[in-house]
């Protein structure tokens, strides 16, 4: 079988080919470094089979990221390629493709968003790119998957390229030669006067105004306009998830749990023979915060709790993803991430972090060096708890007033942003730099978000329900061997001391460790006061981050992931300690 | 070639990328940093030579953007002011 990997610049609808062509659906997005997984799928054509590869895209075989490293990789260990153009920049594209070429590997080029050049006034003579590469090209829309079949059909055609150009003059070749006579950068500096070569051979461009997104474009990056859109586009963002979140929750789930679900659950627990099965799978309690049972509190928090969040957020990010929002936020935020040792393009990884931390954190493979992925991790771990513990928060915390909500969120803001500050200037090294593509602004396909929604929420419900299944299991287990109430015991005066809070805390921060969102919830039955209240909120979200998340940051950061959840748990105690001092004092 | 480049540099007609209008097209003259630094901008065209147009600057030294062709790049200013640039 033929393992063929596609490779391009990023952002050019490599992994929605990857779908169109294995029918596997993939996460794709408009802002470059969407894909930092390899994922390989199959397909056939007339008999033969064959192996696909998509991964992370790359600008040049040069090695700046780690991205760039997996990418560089995939090329090496598979036997044909499928480079993927975007027509729309076919300039800069076409740099990847002539370092391609003296890979001498069996290779198709591929010009996608063929459909958009039309209007964009772009002409390209691919027949005569064909000639000049000497290898197959094929424009295909994998947007509207026209051309797809015959990029399917052609794999068989590829070949090594041979660069030939036309009327060549040695005037040109001359010219070639790089100007800053550096040995490292001469395979770029000569590709440019080559690619300029090539695109003046087949590109035609035609005059034409300022569509209405490019309009859009320029408006979101305007120094004052940007920051005003920025705003704008946060608050509505949370507005909306607030908005649909709520109404899910209260019109539709919590009528058909309490009038449908739960009446229709106990009637089955009570063919059930055994108390302690029956405890364990429905709780002891009416309540479906207080019952603890798997098929009663589990399915409430998450499907009825939880799930109506998560759903809105997912969908209005997919809106900005799609439509090319993300990099301007990070053009505009640039400044501020600067004074933390950071770069605008962490404010991806920190976006992210809104829905779950676990994507977060590998989002953070397109930043450059380890440091940066630190001081990113550590403030999307702790700037902003996850949605379902928001919306754990927002549900319990409403009895004591929205002022002792927004308390917990500004809390955790200025705590992630000191201890961010402090790492900065703690850890070696100088901030990086903001280098990256701004892509056009593109209209989202309905289908496409769609797609992409049911994507998270099968990963949603495949990830959550085992593991609140799980959890309960493993309290209740633990409840019933004593081992509970011994870390309570052992855990009681120093809670109680530094934290003021009661001893039942120590079993929540075992189960913390699991469901984040489920130790807040936990929270429901031991009456706190509105000070202890926040001192626990803030402290079972920042203390440790979740099993899923945990092992997500072991694989990127390696031993690093120990130190950053060390620093993150001892400053949340110091702090905790502090902020329970602080309540006690004002009391 | 190096001295050549710093005796361009003094020369005043070249500006910092940072200096010039929103909207303005220009060539780039010189880039200033290590061999790694040059060699990341260009692959993605920011080379000596090359044609970029300025489209937007944020605040207080913030992130600006340029076209290179149909590209928008991001740069922050800390590497704007490594590129000289000549107005035509």
């Amino acid at each position: 079988m033929k393992k063929v990997v596609l490779v391009g610049n990023p952002n050019v609808g490599k992994s929605l080919l990857f779908s169109r062509i294995t029918g596997i659906g993939v996460v794709t997005a408009n802002y470059p470094g969407t894909t930092v997984e390899i994922k390989i799928g199959k397909f056939q054509y007339r008999e033969e089979e064959y192996e696909l590869i998509d991964g992370p895209g790359l600008y040049s075989l040069e090695i700046f990221s780690k991205s760039d490293k997996t990418a560089a990789n995939l090329i090496d260990e598979n036997d044909l390629i499928i480079n993927v153009i975007d027509a729309t920049n076919f300039e800069r594209n076409l740099n990847l493709t002539l370092q391609l070429l003296k890979k001498n590997k069996p290779m198709v080029v591929c010009l996608n968003f063929w459909e958009d050049t039309a209007h964009k006034g772009i002409t390209i003579d691919y027949k005569e790119l064909e000639n000049i590469l000497g290898v197959p090209v094929i424009p295909v829309s994998a947007l509207t998957t026209e051309g797809v079949n015959e990029l399917v059909a052609r794999i068989k055609e590829a070949k090594q390229g041979q660069l030939s150009i036309p009327n060549y003059s040695t005037e040109v070749a001359v010219d070639g030669i790089c100007a800053n006579n550096c040995s490292e950068c001469t395979l770029n500096c000569n590709n440019w006067k080559f690619v300029g070569y090539i695109v003046q051979k087949v590109q035609k461009l035609e005059h034409r105004h300022h569509t209405f997104l490019e309009n859009l474009s320029d408006f979101t990056l305007n120094p004052f306009w940007g920051i005003i859109s920025a705003i704008i586009v946060l608050i509505s963002t949370l507005y909306i998830v607030r908005f649909c979140g709520e109404g899910l929750t209260n019109y539709i789930l919590t009528p058909f749990y309490e009038k449908l679900y739960s009446p229709f659950i106990m009637h089955l627990a009570n063919y059930v023979p055994s108390e302690l099965v029956k405890g364990l799978l429905v709780g002891h309690s009416v309540d479906p915060l207080q019952s603890f049972g798997i098929f009663t509190s589990g399915v409430y928090i998450a499907l009825v709790l939880v799930f109506p969040y998560f759903l809105s957020f997912y969908f209005i990010f997919g809106v900005l993803e799609d439509f090319g929002y993300l990099p301007r936020l990070a053009v505009i935020l640039d400044n501020f991430f600067h004074k933390l040792g950071l770069h605008g393009y962490s404010a991806i990884p920190v976006m992210l972090g809104l829905g779950c931390k676990v994507p977060a954190i590998m989002s953070t493979r397109v930043l450059t060096n380890k440091r940066e992925k630190i001081l990113t991790t550590a403030l999307l771990l702790m700037a902003v708890p996850c949605l379902p513990q928001t919306a754990m928060i927002v549900s319990l915390g409403m009895p004591y007033g929205v002022h002792t909500i927004i308390t917990i969120f500004a809390i955790l803001a200025v705590f992630s942003l000191i201890v961010n500050f402090i790492l900065n200037k703690l850890l070696p090294g100088d901030p990086t730099d903001l280098f990256t593509e701004v892509p056009s602004y593109r209209i989202p396909s309905i289908k496409l978000m769609l797609g992409k929604l049911k994507i998270r929420i099968v990963d949603y419900f495949g990830e959550v329900l085992p593991l609140i299944v799980g959890g309960v299991l493993i309290m209740n287990v633990l409840d019933s061997i004593g081992f509970i109430n011994f870390i309570t015991y052992t855990l009681k005066d120093p809670v109680k001391n530094l934290l003021g809070l009661p001893p039942d805390i120590a079993s929540i921060m075992i189960l913390g460790f699991l469901r984040k969102d489920v130790s807040i919830a936990l929270l429901a039955p031991l009456h706190l006061d509105t000070y202890q209240f926040i001192v626990a909120c803030v402290f079972l979200v920042l203390y440790i981050p979740c099993i899923s998340s945990f092992f997500t940051l072991v694989k990127e950061l390696g031993a690093a992931a120990f130190k950053v959840v060390g620093i993150i748990f001892t400053s949340t105690l110091i702090f905790s300690c502090i902020l329970h001092l602080f309540f006690t004092f004002i009391k | 070639m190096k001295k050549k480049a710093q005796h361009e540099a003094k020369n005043p007609k070249d500006l910092n990328i940072t200096d010039i209008d929103i909207g303005t097209n220009a060539t780039i003259t010189e880039i200033n940093g290590t061999n790694r630094f040059i060699s990341k901008l260009s692959t993605m065209g920011i080379t000596q030579g090359a044609v970029i147009k300025k489209v937007s600057a944020s605040f207080l030294h913030g992130s600006i953007v340029v076209e290179k062709d149909m590209s928008q790049i991001a740069l922050s200013y800390d590497i704007a002011k490594k590129i000289t640039v000549k107005i035509k």
